[in-house]
C-alpha cells in the first residue's frame, strides 16, 4: 500500500494537508455537531472525542472535514462560511444554560414533591428553550417514568440518546435510565440490553 | 303582564244598592285574581332574574392565548422584535417605568415593569427589571437591585377567543380591581343617586324631565344605573312600553336581592361600549382592551372618563371615527367629576390637556391570527362543548409566536405581490398558505391560511387539499434507504411507459424532459428527477412507500397507483408539515400542537397537550435522507436560497410541483424552524412558475427575516463518512476530482476504491489507507 505512493502523489497530499486547514467546508457535506463544544454539557473528563469508543475505524476529523477538488476541476463555487458549525453554535446552546438550569431545579423540587405534572410542565419548558439538550431529555424521560408513561419514557429516552452523540457520560445515564423505565414497565430483557449499552460507555 | 294595578275604587252614593254590592264582591274577586297572578308573575319574574344573573354573569368566552416569551440571557431576539411584543401586550413606552406594563427605551437596554401573570405552573411576579441586548440576542436581565435573572417571562398575549352565537365577548373585572374613578365617574354622569335610591329613582326622571323640556328634545334619560344594567341584561334593544314597564318591578327586584356593589360590578362588565365588526364590546375590561390596548387596571383619568362618556352612545362617541366628539364628550365627564368633587382642579386639567390616545384598531392581535385560531378551536371542539367553550371563562394556552406569525404574513404576503408584478396577468389571483413548526418540538409557531393573514375565510393551511408532487420523495427515498439502498446508489434515469389498473398509461418524464441516464441515488432527489424516482418505486413497490408515509404521520388514506411516487397525492399544508416534521426530528414522529394546555377561569388544568414522541425510522436511513435534502439546496432545485440566506444555514428541503404547474410547494427546515409553503390558485389552474420558482422564494423570504438557527446533524453511531466517486459509486481519495465525503450506514460503503485518474485499484479494502501511511510517519 505505501509502497503505491508516487512522489507526485505525495506532494498532492501535502498540499491537500494543507489547504484542507483553510478551505471552508465542502457544500456536500453534511455539517455534524462537534459536541465537545458544548457548554451546555459539562463534558466529563476525558470524552472530548465525539466518536463512539465502539468505532474502531473512523476518526473525528474525517466526516467534518473539508473535501478539496483542485482549483482547476472546482465543481462549482463554493460559498464561503469559515467554520460555521464552531463559530455558531457555543452562542446559540450558551444563553439557554442558566435558564436550563433553573427550570431543570425547579422541575425537581416539584418532582421531590410527588408533583409530576409540574415537574413535567418545567422540563417542557426547557425543552423548548434548548431542545437538543440530553439532559433535558434525561430529566423528561424520569418524569414520564414516574407517572408511569413507560412508553414515552422509553421513547424520550432513545431521542435522548440520539441526540447525545459524541456525549459519552449522558449517553451512558439515558441507557441507565432506559434500563430503569423498561425494568419497571415489566421488560426485563430489554432492561438488561439497555443495561449492556449504559456499560459502553 | 302588567297586573300590577290591583285597585279597587270603593266609589258611589247609594250603598243599599244590590247591584253596587255585586259590583264591589265583583272587583274584589278580580283584585285577588290579579293579585295572585301578580304575586305569580313576580315571584316568575324573581326567579328568572336571579338565574339569569347568577348564571349571565359568569358567561365568558374562552380565552385563546400566544405563547409567553420566555426572557433568558442568549435569547435570539432583536431589540426591535422585543418591541413589537410589548406593543402587543400594550406596554407604554414612557420616560420612568414606574408601574406594571411600562417601559423604558433605550440603546441595547430596555428598563421594563412586568404585569405578571397566574400561569397554570405557577404565578409569575409583577416587577421591574433591566434587560440588555448585544445585536440580535438578548445578553443579561437583571432585577430591580441589580442581580442577575435566570429566567423571567412575559404575559401571553391575548389573541383570540371562543364567542357564543351572539358574538358577546367579555372580560370580567372585580369592583376591587376597577380604578376607584370608574365607578364614581358612572355614578356622577349616569346615576348621581345611586347610592340612595332602590332601582328607581324618581327624582332623577324629575331632573331629566326637566333637562328634557329645557332643550325641547330629549337629550336625557331617567335611567337608573340598576335600570339600564335590566336593559342590556335582560332585554333585547327593542323600546315597547311593556319593556319600559317590566323594567320598573325588575330593578326594585334586583334592588332587594342584591347590594349596590354587585350590581355596579355588573354594571362595569356587562355595559355595551362598542362594536369590532360582528363582535360586541361589553364591558370596560373588554373596552380597555379594544380602545387602548392596554388592561383597564393601568388606564388613566382621561381614558376612564372618556369610556365614562362613551355608555350614552357608543357609536355617535366612536373615538375612531368622530373624535371631536368624543373628546367633547370626554371633557364634560371630566367637568362633571371636578364639581361633584370626585378629582381636583388639577387632575382635571392635566386629563383635560391629553390626547384621546386611542389605539389603532389593527394593532390588536385580536383577528390578527384566524388561520391559527382555527386549528386551536377545531381541536378544542373535539373535546369539549361549545357551551364550555364561550362561556366557562377557560383559558387556552397555545403555542402560537406572534413573531415568527408576522414574518410567515410578511413574506406571504410581499413576494406574492412581487411574483404578480413579475409575471403580470398569468399570476393574478395568487394565493398561499405558510406552516412554521419548531422542528424539534412538533409545535405549531404560525400558521397562515391566506394571502392576506388576517382574512378569516377559506383556511388554506387546513382545508386546501393539493397534490403534493415532487414533496412526496423524500418518504419513497427513505423507503430505499431503510432497504438497503446507499445515497450513491445507482439509479437508472429511463423513460418509463406503465398501464394503471384503470387502463391509462403512465408516462412521467423529468422536467426538462430529457431522460438523465444513470444516476446517483441522493442526485436522483436533490435535482428531483422523475424517471430515476419512478423506477426506484417500482423496484420498492407502493406498499412500502405508503407505509413509509404513514409512519411518517399521515393519516388519510392513499390511493396505491404507482402515480403516488411522483406526488399524484393531495395534503394541507399541515399534513404536508408533519411528513417534515418526522424527517427533520430525526425520524421521531411528534404530532403536530397547537395547544399547550387548557385551564379553566380558575387556573385549574383541564387538559394538556404534552410532548409526544414515537420512534419510526432507524436514525441512520434518517441522517442519510437529510444529506440528500441538504444537496436540494446546496446544488439541487432549491440552491438559489443561498443567494439570499447564509451558507452556513444548513437548509434540508424539497421544491414541489404539481401537474401542470397547477402547486407551487417548498418544504425545508433549520436548526429551530421548519416551514412549509404552498402557492397557488383557488381554481386550481396553471401557474407561470415551479415549486422553485414560488413557494420556494416565500419560505427564503421568511427564513431571511426569522434568521433562524443552523441545523447541525448529529452523526448517528451507526453511521460513517466515507470517501467516494459518486458517479461511478466507488470509495476514493478526497483530493481526487469530484470526490465527496458521503454518510453510509456501516457496512454499506463502497468497497472497491478508485485512484484520482479513474483507475481501479487492486486491493479491495482500502478504507484507512492514507491514514494509516501518514500516522506511519509519527510512529
Amino acid at each position: 500500500m505505501r509502497r503505491n505512493l508516487s512522489p507526485r502523489a505525495l506532494t498532492l497530499l501535502m498540499g491537500v494537508l494543507v489547504l484542507a486547514g483553510c478551505a471552508s467546508p465542502s457544500p456536500y457535506v453534511t455539517p455534524v455537531e462537534e459536541r465537545s463544544l458544548m457548554p451546555a454539557a459539562p463534558p466529563p473528563a476525558g470524552t472530548l472525542m465525539p466518536v463512539d469508543q465502539t468505532d474502531s475505524v473512523s476518526v473525528a476529523p474525517i466526516y467534518d472535514a473539508p473535501s478539496f477538488t483542485p482549483s482547476s476541476q472546482s465543481q462549482q463555487p463554493v460559498p464561503v462560511a469559515p467554520a460555521a458549525p464552531s463559530e455558531t453554535l457555543p452562542k446559540v446552546q450558551q444563553g439557554s444554560n442558566t435558564a436550563v438550569v433553573a427550570l431543570l431545579g425547579d422541575a425537581q423540587q416539584a418532582a421531590g414533591r410527588g408533583d409530576f405534572a409540574g415537574a413535567e410542565s418545567q422540563v417542557e419548558r426547557a425543552l423548548r428553550i434548548s431542545p437538543r439538550d440530553p439532559q433535558i431529555y434525561l430529566q423528561l424521560a424520569t418524569v414520564k417514568r414516574q407517572k408511569g408513561e413507560y412508553l414515552q419514557a422509553e421513547q424520550v429516552a432513545l431521542r435522548g440518546i440520539a441526540l447525545a452523540a459524541g456525549l459519552p457520560d449522558y449517553k451512558s445515564k439515558l441507557w441507565r435510565e432506559l434500563a430503569l423505565i423498561r425494568t419497571q414497565a415489566g421488560d426485563y430483557a430489554g432492561a438488561a440490553q439497555a443495561e449492556a449499552e449504559a456499560e459502553r460507555f | 303582564m302588567t297586573k300590577k294595578r290591583k285597585k279597587a275604587p270603593a266609589r258611589g252614593n247609594r250603598p243599599k244598592s244590590n247591584w253596587f254590592r255585586a259590583l264591589v264582591l265583583f272587583l274584589l274577586k278580580l283584585s285577588l285574581v290579579c293579585l295572585v297572578l301578580g304575586s305569580v308573575g313576580l315571584i316568575y319574574l324573581d326567579a328568572q332574574l336571579r338565574e339569569k344573573f347568577e348564571g349571565k354573569r359568569w358567561a365568558i368566552p374562552a380565552k385563546v392565548y400566544a405563547r409567553p416569551l420566555e426572557l433568558y440571557p442568549g435569547l435570539p431576539i432583536s431589540q426591535e422584535a422585543f418591541k413589537a411584543e410589548l406593543q402587543g401586550l400594550g406596554y407604554k413606552l414612557v420616560q420612568r417605568a414606574d408601574r406594571p406594563g411600562s417601559a423604558v427605551w433605550g440603546r441595547g437596554r430596555v428598563e421594563l415593569f412586568t404585569r405578571g401573570f397566574d400561569f397554570p405552573e405557577g404565578s409569575e411576579p409583577s416587577r421591574l427589571m433591566t434587560l440588555r441586548f448585544d445585536g440580535s440576542t438578548l445578553s443579561s436581565i437583571s432585577d430591580r437591585n441589580g442581580g442577575s435573572l435566570a429566567l423571567a417571562r412575559l404575559e401571553p398575549i391575548l389573541i383570540g377567543g371562543i364567542y357564543p352565537g351572539d358574538n358577546e365577548d367579555r372580560e370580567l373585572v372585580r369592583l376591587e380591581d376597577v380604578p376607584p374613578l370608574l365607578p364614581e365617574a358612572l355614578v356622577a354622569v349616569e346615576d348621581r343617586d345611586f347610592y340612595q335610591h332602590f332601582g328607581i329613582s324618581f327624582k332623577g326622571i324629575a331632573r331629566a324631565m326637566w333637562v328634557n323640556v329645557r332643550a325641547g328634545r330629549f337629550v336625557q334619560g331617567g335611567s337608573t344605573l340598576t335600570q339600564q344594567l335590566i336593559k342590556n341584561f335582560y332585554l333585547t334593544s327593542e323600546r315597547s312600553l311593556a319593556r319600559k314597564l317590566l323594567e320598573l318591578p325588575m330593578a326594585i327586584l334586583l334592588e332587594l336581592h342584591y347590594s349596590k356593589e354587585e350590581i355596579l360590578e355588573a354594571y362595569i362588565n356587562e355595559v355595551y361600549l362598542g362594536q369590532d365588526g360582528a363582535r360586541a364590546i361589553h364591558g370596560f375590561a373588554q373596552g380597555a382592551m379594544f380602545y387602548f390596548g392596554r388592561p383597564l387596571e393601568e388606564l388613566d383619568t382621561h381614558q376612564l372618563a372618556l369610556m365614562a362618556g362613551l355608555i350614552k352612545g357608543p357609536s355617535f362617541y366612536d373615538p375612531r371615527r368622530h373624535a371631536e366628539r368624543a373628546l367633547a364628550r370626554r371633557d364634560l365627564v371630566l367637568k362633571l367629576l371636578q364639581d361633584q368633587g370626585y378629582i381636583s382642579a388639577g387632575v382635571y386639567n392635566s386629563a383635560v390637556a391629553q390626547p384621546l390616545e386611542v389605539v389603532e384598531k389593527g394593532s390588536r392581535h385580536k383577528g390578527a391570527y384566524p388561520a391559527y385560531l382555527d386549528i386551536v378551536k377545531r381541536q378544542l371542539r373535539r373535546e369539549y362543548r361549545e357551551e364550555d367553550l364561550n362561556s366557562e371563562g377557560v383559558r387556552v394556552f397555545t403555542g402560537l409566536d406572534p413573531i415568527v406569525h408576522n414574518h410567515a404574513a410578511q413574506a406571504l404576503q410581499t413576494q406574492l405581490d412581487a411574483l404578480q408584478q413579475r409575471y403580470g396577468a398569468k399570476a393574478d389571483k395568487l394565493q398561499g398558505s405558510v406552516v412554521v413548526t419548531d422542528p424539534q418540538t412538533g409545535e405549531v409557531l404560525a400558521l397562515v391560511g391566506d394571502r392576506n393573514a388576517r382574512f378569516a375565510g377559506f383556511n388554506r393551511a387546513l382545508d386546501a387539499f393539493r397534490p403534493i408532487g415532487s414533496l412526496v420523495k423524500p418518504a419513497l427515498y427513505l423507503s430505499a434507504l431503510e432497504s438497503g439502498y446507499t445515497l450513491t446508489s445507482s439509479l437508472q434515469d429511463r423513460s418509463l411507459r406503465l398501464e394503471q389498473p384503470d387502463g391509462s398509461f403512465w408516462e412521467p418524464e423529468n422536467f426538462d424532459g430529457k431522460p438523465k441516464g444513470e444516476v446517483p441515488l441522493y442526485e436522483a432527489l436533490s435535482r428531483s428527477y422523475n424517471l430515476s424516482t419512478a423506477h426506484l418505486g417500482l423496484d420498492l413497490g407502493v406498499e412500502k412507500v405508503i407505509d413509509t408515509l404513514q409512519r411518517l404521520g399521515v393519516e388519510r388514506a392513499i390511493d396505491p397507483f404507482p402515480s403516488l411516487f411522483l406526488g399524484a397525492l393531495a395534503l394541507s399544508p399541515v399534513e404536508v408539515a408533519q411528513i417534515y416534521q418526522t424527517i427533520a426530528a430525526n425520524g421521531f414522529r411528534m404530532p403536530l400542537r397547537a395547544i399547550r394546555r387548557v385551564t379553566d377561569a380558575n387556573n385549574r388544568e383541564l387538559s394538556r397537550y404534552p410532548f409526544k414522541l414515537e420512534q419510526i425510522s432507524d436514525a441512520g436511513a434518517v441522517h442519510l435522507l437529510h444529506y440528500a435534502l441538504q444537496a436540494v439546496a446546496r446544488e439541487g432545485t432549491a440552491r438559489s436560497l443561498y443567494q439570499q440566506l447564509p451558507s452556513n444555514l444548513n437548509v434540508s428541503g424539497k421544491t414541489g410541483t404539481s401537474d401542470q404547474q397547477r402547486d407551487s410547494w417548498f418544504a425545508g427546515f433549520t436548526g429551530n424552524r421548519l416551514a412549509v409553503v404552498w402557492v397557488g390558485r383557488d381554481d386550481n389552474s396553471a401557474l407561470p412558475f415551479t415549486g422553485s420558482g414560488g413557494a420556494l422564494r416565500v419560505w427564503t423570504e421568511l427564513m431571511r427575516l426569522e434568521t433562524p438557527q443552523p441545523y447541525i446533524a448529529l452523526k448517528p453511531d451507526t453511521v460513517d463518512y466515507a470517501w467516494v466517486d459518486p458517479q461511478r459509486n466507488l470509495l476514493t481519495d478526497p483530493q481526487c476530482s469530484g470526490a465527496r465525503s458521503v454518510p453510509f450506514v456501516r457496512g454499506t460503503a463502497p468497497t472497491q476504491k478508485l485512484t484520482c485518474s479513474g483507475q481501479l485499484r487492486s486491493e479491495s479494502q482500502s478504507g484507512g489507507d492514507l491514514l494509516d501511511w501518514f500516522k506511519g510517519w509519527f510512529r
